[in-house]
């Protein structure tokens, strides 16, 4: 058991992380036969009919979102025109800023962290069916951080879901933790930070009993775990079939570390070996997550050059970032999504993240560039709030 | 491991100037204060007309000089040779003897520049050297040009044209590029000027101030719109000349209108923003856009994407887009409210429901306003300027003169010359 008395972070079990939502009476009832569909296809490893679903689920955002049909039909789109998934119109980000995306009363809402550059609002991932965000995030998990343990000892260095109630990335950890972490699972973050102290009591107990440690965490928090434990001359050996889970790049972080030089510091530090560290590509926007295949490569007996695996619900296209078309293979482009887990809100998602084709999987390369500053006129992307403020009218 | 190939971003900002280093910069300087002994030695009326004679090569009918800055800018800075051949001639017309000599009379007079100026130019915007180069000459300082990334070709044009006609005082001119931040370069120029004016964004701009050894006088980047009343919304002419003003440079100039405000209610602002963008599809033809990267073409498609959607959700806004980013975008919005925009010819328009709301709206934002077009009848026309000009505005210009500003106008509301200026130290 893993007790922790330092204040103000209290390791809390993952019984306690269970968010009751899906104890409520609605969630046990499908909003819509196709979400159960989509369910269903999620669940099952060896479904193949991806386009007649992507299209039934194109179709169904098309009849119950305003804003996505009045988008479709602004790009000339209709189900009766698309017959191709990849012909469905992709929502930029920014539609996730400016109009609810929801097929029906949400259930759920999750907003962007905000960390974007300047004012911008925050995205709103609005959610009529929450089951589908669950069970994609659970199945992403099993297929790429826990594909050869049912259950071990989680930590995660990102706070629950009471502390971040619209962070979708937060929920999934609860989720994870209640479906794969044994009884003395936990947290060492709240909403006042990382507790360095319950971290290192439970890294010690892992080493102590020689059961293998999960390790959840942002990648900003784990350069900073690693600053913590240099200044305390601290390292640790976990037991074989420790791993690591980082994601959301460098957002927070006290300093870069390059993917190679993160590599390293997890095994200088953890001893957890680069091919039981997976990095999580996620967005708020999105209901699916990209996993780094090693840990799937591993447990299926191959080895392959480190990518992005892309679930079997979901498809990512790399476009060029102008024409949008698509690029040849080998080609950086911008990333296109078509998730069917967000049935319930925008298929097709456009995202603003650069990334390459590599094998079945594909490489994040970064985001897209942003606009130069050039002349001496103010632009809108140097508007900050060191700049007087917008003056509004009165309505 | 795969090769990575890079994203392909056109090269749209690199000259061919050589970058500088720091000796470079050191023999530069010393060059420079030998020919300032030369420059202080000579007399005004002698510099103001070999001046007069380099402009007047400049503008005139097939100038050698403009032809070979069409012939060479575009590379050098992604303009169109349209847009050069257009917008170039209006750089320098304000040198001429008409406006040159009442300048030196109301804020120099007798009084001279110091040896060394430096003066880091604002990027991107060919021919922005030549006002400061010729003014630090005529006041009898010679002159530190250090261009921005993607003016390093005029500089270096503007100095040969000037030695065509006199190599002595060209000598007092030197125009060195180094990239920004390469701090051994800058603290050398840094030291020895005895006055620096600089253009940049405030992060730069409080950097050279902290590290000047001589005096300072800094340009931070400003924003500027337009007004259509109410009387004149309906003519063309108003439309062509905020379309022109928008289109010249591609935005890039402090005096660029980024907004217009249009007397009446919403319905009023689009019809505006209808014709805005259909005058502007024209300009695009006529002043074709610079080479645009691929950053910026992604900034202003998300504008659009920012203002498509607002209106998919239901709120009032209209989106008119040219298919290329970079020929033109125009979004009406319901509010008044007072954002830039990502430039390119980008431009909001707003509907003011009444004149006497205009002030309210731009007191907050005194300090980062520079220039007013305004298209107002002729009775209407003083009034509404002087209210312009006192709510913070430093330049209030008929609409489609917004690019072309009078050597007279007040950067940032400070004298052109004044401050530069230290006391009658050279012959007169």
């Amino acid at each position: 058991m893993l007790a922790c008395d330092h204040y103000p972070v209290k390791l809390q079990s993952a019984k306690a992380a269970r968010v009751p939502h899906f104890a409520h009476p609605c969630y046990r009832r499908s909003v819509d036969p196709l979400y159960d569909r989509v369910l269903a296809y999620i669940a099952d490893a060896s479904a193949d009919h991806f386009e007649p679903l992507a299209l039934a689920v194109f179709r169904h955002q098309f009849e119950h979102s305003l804003p996505y049909q009045r988008f479709c039909l602004s790009r000339g789109a209709s189900p009766e025109r698309v017959a191709d998934w990849q012909d469905i119109p992709a929502v930029p980000i920014v539609a996730f800023k400016r109009a609810a995306l929801c097929c029906g009363p949400a259930r759920r809402l999750f907003r962007s962290s905000g960390t974007t550059a300047g004012s911008e609002t925050r995205s709103r991932h609005l959610l009529p069916e929450p089951r589908l965000y669950q069970t994609s995030a659970l199945t992403g998990l099993r297929q790429g951080l826990f594909p050869d343990q049912p259950r071990m000892r989680m930590v995660s260095l990102i706070a629950p879901v009471a502390a971040l109630p619209e962070s979708s990335l937060a929920q999934m950890v609860a989720w994870g933790l209640a479906e794969f972490g044994a009884a003395d699972s936990g947290y060492v973050a709240d909403a006042d930070g990382l507790d360095v102290e319950a971290l290192i009591e439970t890294l010690h107990g892992s080493e102590g009993d020689g059961r293998p440690l999960a390790i959840l965490t942002t990648t900003g928090a784990l350069i900073r775990v690693f600053d913590a434990l240099i200044a305390r001359r601290l390292t640790f050996r976990l037991p074989h079939g420790s791993r690591l889970m980082d994601t959301g790049g460098a957002k927070g972080a006290p300093r870069q570390l390059s993917r190679n030089g993160l590599l390293h510091a997890v095994w200088r530090t953890f001893a957890i070996p680069g091919y039981f560290c997976v990095n999580e590509y996620g967005m708020a926007e999105l209901s699916s997550q990209y996993y780094d295949s090693p840990i799937a490569d591993r447990v299926r007996g191959r080895h392959a050059q480190r990518r992005k695996l892309v679930p079997h619900w979901a498809r990512v296209s790399v476009l060029d970032p102008i024409s949008l078309a698509p690029q040849p293979p080998g080609m950086p482009g911008v990333l296109r999504h078509v998730d069917l887990a967000n049935a319930g809100s925008a298929l097709a998602v456009l995202s603003e993240d650069l990334g390459m084709v590599i094998g079945n999987g594909f490489e994040l390369l970064g985001r897209v560039p942003g606009a130069e500053m050039r002349g001496c006129s103010l632009t809108a992307a140097a508007w900050s709030s060191d700049t007087p403020p917008s003056a509004v009218l009165p309505a | 491991m795969t090769a990575r190939p890079p994203l392909a971003v056109p090269a749209t900002d690199e000259g061919d100037a050589p970058v500088a280093s720091a000796p470079f910069v050191a023999t530069a300087i010393r060059a420079l204060r030998q020919a300032r002994i030369g420059l202080a030695a000579r007399r005004r009326s002698d510099v103001l007309g070999v001046v007069a004679d380099v402009i007047d090569d400049w503008l005139a009918v097939d100038s050698p000089w403009l032809v070979r800055a069409v012939a060479t800018l575009p590379a050098a800075t992604g303009f169109s040779p349209a847009m050069i051949r257009f917008a170039l001639p209006a750089m320098l017309e304000p040198l001429r003897t008409a406006q040159l000599e009442p300048l030196l009379d109301a804020e120099s007079n007798a009084r001279g520049g110091p040896p060394l100026i430096l003066h880091v130019l604002p990027g991107n915007l060919p021919g922005l050297a030549a006002i400061p180069a010729v003014l630090s000459l005529v006041i009898g300082s010679a002159a530190l040009l250090k261009p921005g990334r993607g003016d390093r070709a005029f500089p270096a044009l503007f100095i040969e044209s000037l030695a065509a006609r006199d190599a002595d005082l060209a000598a007092a001119l030197a125009a060195v590029y180094w990239p920004g931040g390469d701090r051994a370069c800058e603290t050398l120029a840094l030291d020895a000027a005895d006055l620096v004016i600089a253009s940049g964004d405030d992060a730069s701009i409080a950097d050279l101030a902290r590290r000047a050894s001589g005096r300072f006088i800094g340009h931070g980047h400003r924003v500027s719109f337009a007004v259509v009343t109410a009387e004149t919304v309906g003519d063309a002419r108003a439309v062509a000349d905020l379309a022109l003003d928008v289109a010249t440079w591609d935005q890039r100039g402090c005096l660029s209108p980024q907004l217009c405000f249009v007397e009446g209610d919403f319905d009023v602002a689009c019809d505006f923003g209808a014709r805005l963008a259909a005058e502007l599809t024209t300009q695009a033809a006529a002043l074709p856009a610079a080479v645009m990267p691929v950053g910026d073409r992604l900034a202003v498609r998300r504008w659009r994407d920012e203002a498509e959607w607002a209106s998919f959700d239901g709120e009032r806004y209209r989106l008119f887009a040219a298919a290329d980013e970079a020929d033109g975008t125009v979004v009406v919005e319901p509010t008044a409210v007072f954002r830039p925009t990502p430039l390119w010819r980008s431009i909001r328009v707003l509907p003011l429901t009444q004149w006497s709301d205009l002030p309210a709206l731009l007191a907050p934002l005194r300090g980062v306003l520079e220039g007013a077009g305004l298209a107002a009848p002729p009775g209407r026309w003083g009034e509404c300027a002087a209210q312009l000009s006192a709510a913070g505005v430093h330049l209030v210009s008929r609409l489609g003169a917004m690019q072309r500003p009078p050597l007279a106008w007040r950067q940032g509301g400070r004298a052109r010359l004044a401050d530069w200026c230290i006391g009658d130290t050279r012959a007169a």
